[in-house]
């Protein structure tokens, strides 16, 4: 395997677990999926659609995410969503794991 | 067109979803198409739509990722390690079970109204394969729901685990796979097909063994057979030398030395005619000067009972032996 394609495999390994966290905490304010890819791209955190949409459906299903049918502006119907009070807590909880986890990361990288 | 090839990469989507999710999924990807394609400046181009579409890939994909990730095969994990020991386990069973029946449907079938050999025997294949494949669906369908179910069938107690075994403890299951096999086989040969051990004498085809006599002695024979493939399934479900196995082995054993006696022991089992034309043929070989030995038969029959008794009580102790070294 090539290099490339390895460290491709990696990043998106890192990534996979952080992405939650981003969506969590992004949708405390509530957003349909599309602005939402907008958003989190313009953070440096690119994600495609086709694992975004997926995913909050299954954090809808987990009762972290709730969604609403936004269809009266006249435009194309839009599914928003927004992050539960189980979802918050959730995501408190992750930020503090989050955070010893790069304190430890960094702790490693230094010891290097 | 376009509205079509939209629809249809909707549909193909939403087709591989439980019913109750198709009508959100397809009105989120209606939404986000048109976001996408609107983005790219020209919603209505046949070539936007087909971009946008590459992007989300392709759509058994996005099913698979809107489907969840935890339930991506039918049996997964635990379930499919125990699933494939299970079907190593169960098959070669189903297989010899269904062989020994057929075996023996075919020896009580009156040849007169039996279909050629060919078909019977095209059949007869036939018959065991489907069985074994009827029971292959069986053990996966159980498996799939024990595994969508989540059945815990996991070990309680990991900290009293059994030993490891030595290497020359282990039983390869090559062994007794081969013994279940020749066991088949001979079952067969005495059963189904007794009229091809014989001899030609002057143009006449005349068989060793009295088939009358040996089809009425079907049952010590399947007992034996039976016993054998028992031994040899329990030597491999328990894949090591254990005393267990040493005791079933030895009960196994003696009860087929058992049956190999009242077999060989029955003296009407040697053809009379094929003893005539041996010692006819012997009689005409000596007059032109050759020599050939016709023996007692009775003596032959029980060397070869003895043989037999011999490897099975051989069987016996090395399992004993190997098992007592633990």
């Amino acid at each position: 395997m090539k290099k490339e394609e390895l460290l491709t495999g990696f990043l998106q390994e890192m990534r996979r677990g952080t992405v939650i966290l981003c969506v969590l905490a992004k949708l405390k304010n509530a957003a349909y999926g599309y602005n939402l890819i907008a958003e989190l791209s313009e953070t440096g955190i690119p994600i495609e659609a086709n694992t975004l949409y997926p995913l909050l459906r299954r954090l809808e299903s987990q009762g972290l995410l709730e969604s609403n049918w936004n269809t009266t502006d006249g435009a194309k119907p839009r599914k928003y969503y927004a992050t539960t009070e189980m979802g918050k807590e959730i995501l408190t909880e992750l930020k503090t794991q989050w955070q010893t986890t790069v304190q430890n990361m960094n702790n490693i990288m230094e010891a290097d | 067109m376009k509205n079509d090839l939209k629809n249809r990469y909707i549909y193909a989507v939403t087709r591989h979803l439980p019913a109750k999710m198709q009508n959100d999924v397809e009105k989120e990807l209606d939404s986000l198409i048109s976001e996408m394609a609107s983005e790219r400046g020209n919603e209505n181009s046949e070539q936007t739509l087909k971009d946008v579409l590459t992007e989300l890939g392709e759509p058994e994909e996005l099913a698979l990722k809107y489907s969840g990730s935890e339930r991506k095969s039918l049996i997964s994990g635990v379930y499919y390690l125990m699933y494939k020991r299970v079907l190593w386990m169960v098959l070669p069973i189903v297989a010899a079970v269904i062989t020994i029946l057929t075996i023996v449907g075919l020896a009580f079938t009156d040849v007169a109204q039996a279909d050629p050999f060919v078909i019977t025997a095209i059949q007869a294949v036939a018959g065991i394969a489907g069985t074994i494949v009827q029971a292959f669906a069986l053990i996966t369908v159980i498996f799939a729901v024990l595994d969508y179910k989540k059945v815990d069938l996991k070990e309680d107690d990991f900290f009293n685990l059994p030993d490891i075994p030595e290497e020359k403890q282990k039983i390869t299951p090559l062994g007794p796979i081969t013994a279940i096999i020749v066991s088949i086989s001979l079952a067969a040969l005495w059963l189904a097909f007794p009229q091809i051990m014989g001899g030609r004498f002057d143009g006449e085809w005349i068989t060793v063994f009295d088939t009358a006599v040996l089809r009425g002695l079907w049952v010590p024979i399947l007992a034996w057979t039976i016993l054998e493939i028992a031994t040899e399934i329990v030597k491999m479900v328990e894949g090591v030398y254990t005393m267990r196995l040493a005791i079933i082995a030895t009960i196994g054993g003696v009860l087929q030395a058992v049956c190999a006696v009242i077999v060989f022991g029955n003296n009407g089992i040697i053809n009379q005619g094929f003893l005539s034309a041996l010692g006819e043929y012997a009689a005409t070989l000596e007059m032109l000067g050759g020599t050939i030995r016709v023996g007692n038969i009775n003596l032959v029959i029980m060397a070869v009972m003895l043989i037999i008794i011999f490897f099975e009580t051989l069987d016996v102790v090395v399992t004993a032996v190997k098992a007592s070294r633990r």
